[in-house]
């Protein structure tokens, strides 16, 4: 009997297991993707520095701004003279008349259709005035990737929920009525009446709770020794602690009078 | 201990165990014996809080059986084996003891001697007699120190010589207060006292 508790112990622990690197791979993944807007600023330019100004603080609370920088003329002026060696005409440059430019860095968690149209409705109202450049066929690559990522993690976290309660519901079916023998021996024997219930409790407690407190402790040590640069939210594991006592009150259920 | 009134079974309308009424005290051997068919088992069946479709009423320490309903104090030992087959003898007789105290741990070990099980402790009880087997069961049962231990068909596993060594097996649970209440099919030596089934009725002798 107590083989069978170590059994399903390790198993519920191999799957929690599964279940957390299906979290953490999800959550990795979206990360890169994230920085990947993140990192694809928009670049807007006007010849009126104000205009910009206004924009600026217009926008600049929205939770989906990481960061707003304005480039003075005279900056983008010496920028283009250095970065193409034109010191030579730099004269002819300095005679040119150069738009100030404004470049948003985008907090890719957030920056999501929602907010993109926000922002394009708030530039069209600074329009002509105001010009952009942005990405946005990439920026849609990385939305469309990160909508399949969330759907096959939804998909993989309905799955992994659907096997834990089947595996643990089956393997404590299977292993009560395997002890039935013994029970039925213990109760003729003289053993205590309702001993099989109570069992059934703490097993039901070491079930659920040894494999969930491994996977944290593993978690953990990995967030002390820095090796993971993903956090898990702490209900995901109240979810997974939740379906292990669903599957122990559904064999319970299922038991019924075999427990008595 | 026990009393039982005005007790009957009843087969096909026809009444037969009728006991008026038996009282059987502390430490008390009994032995009633019957033919088959008078309803022996399933007295016993009935003392224990198996059987309930009976007439009369039985009292045990003045209680009725339903009072027990959780807390059984009667053992049975029938002719059906409680035994795990590929467990030691030693596994067998500790199934229903929470913790083995150092003197429970100590008179199983005596009681094992006095059966002939002392050298066995370890051996799977499927290499066992049958007789073997029903020494574990008993030196289980009085290991307990129920208030009475019931056997159905006492003589079916045990020789007069094993039968002598039952009953010592069973003074251990006597002594402490115990009553013992055995079946058979004929009279049994050594009980103190004995009742027959004539007429699917129950008289003392």
């Amino acid at each position: 009997m107590k083989k069978g508790i170590f059994f399903q112990i390790i198993i519920i622990f191999i799957v929690f297991l599964g279940w957390n690197l299906l979290h953490l791979g999800y959550e990795l993944q979206r990360d890169v993707l994230e920085d990947s807007i993140s990192a694809s600023p928009m670049m807007l330019l006007s010849m009126h520095e104000d205009t910009l100004d206004q924009l600026r603080s217009k926008i600049e609370k929205d939770p989906y701004i990481k960061e707003i920088a304005i480039i003075q003329d005279s900056v983008i002026a010496k920028t283009l003279i250095t970065s193409y060696e034109l010191e030579d005409s730099s004269e002819i440059l300095r005679s040119y008349l150069f738009p100030t430019a404004m470049q948003i860095n985008f907090a890719g968690e957030k920056f999501q259709i929602e907010q993109k149209q926000k922002l394009e409705r708030t530039l069209l109202e600074y329009s002509p005035a105001v010009i952009y450049y942005f990405d946005s066929a990439q920026w849609q690559i990385d939305q469309n990737k990160i909508t399949l990522l969330t759907k096959g993690y939804y998909i993989g976290f309905g799955l992994f929920v659907v096997f834990m309660l089947f595996i643990s519901i089956f393997l404590r079916i299977h292993f009560e009525i395997k002890s039935n023998i013994f029970w039925k021996i213990y109760y003729s024997s003289g053993g205590y009446i309702g001993k099989r219930r109570k069992q059934f409790f703490i097993n039901s407690l070491y079930i659920c709770f040894i494999p969930l407190i491994l996977n944290v402790a593993i978690y953990y040590a990995l967030q002390y020794f820095q090796l993971l640069s993903v956090e898990i939210d702490y209900r995901f594991f109240g979810i997974e602690l939740l379906t292990v006592l669903i599957s122990s009150l559904f064999a319970g259920i299922a038991l019924g009078k075999n427990l008595k | 201990m026990l009393k039982i009134e005005g007790f009957s079974l009843s087969r096909e309308n026809e009444k037969f165990m009728l006991i008026n009424e038996m009282l059987i005290g502390s430490g008390m051997k009994i032995n009633i014996f019957g033919n088959n068919d008078t309803g022996r088992s399933l007295l016993l069946r009935a003392i224990h809080g198996d059987y309930y479709n009976f007439g009369g009423q039985i009292l045990i320490k003045d209680k009725p059986l339903l009072f027990y309903k959780k807390k059984k104090k009667t053992l049975l030992l029938d002719n059906t084996s409680h035994l795990l087959m590929n467990e030691s003898v030693w596994k067998n007789i500790i199934i229903p003891l929470p913790k083995v105290t150092a003197r429970q741990k100590q008179k199983i070990m005596e009681l094992c001697m006095i059966s002939q099980l002392g050298d066995k402790i370890g051996t799977k009880v499927k290499n066992l007699s049958s007789s073997s087997k029903k020494f574990i069961e008993l030196i289980r049962a009085v290991i307990q120190l129920p208030q009475i231990i019931l056997i159905d068909d006492l003589e079916n596993y045990f020789d007069d010589k094993n039968m002598i060594t039952a009953l010592e097996i069973c003074n251990f649970a006597l002594n402490s207060g115990a009553s013992l209440i055995a079946t058979s099919k004929r009279k049994l030596d050594n009980f103190d006292s004995y009742y027959r089934i004539q007429n699917n009725k129950v008289v003392k002798l």
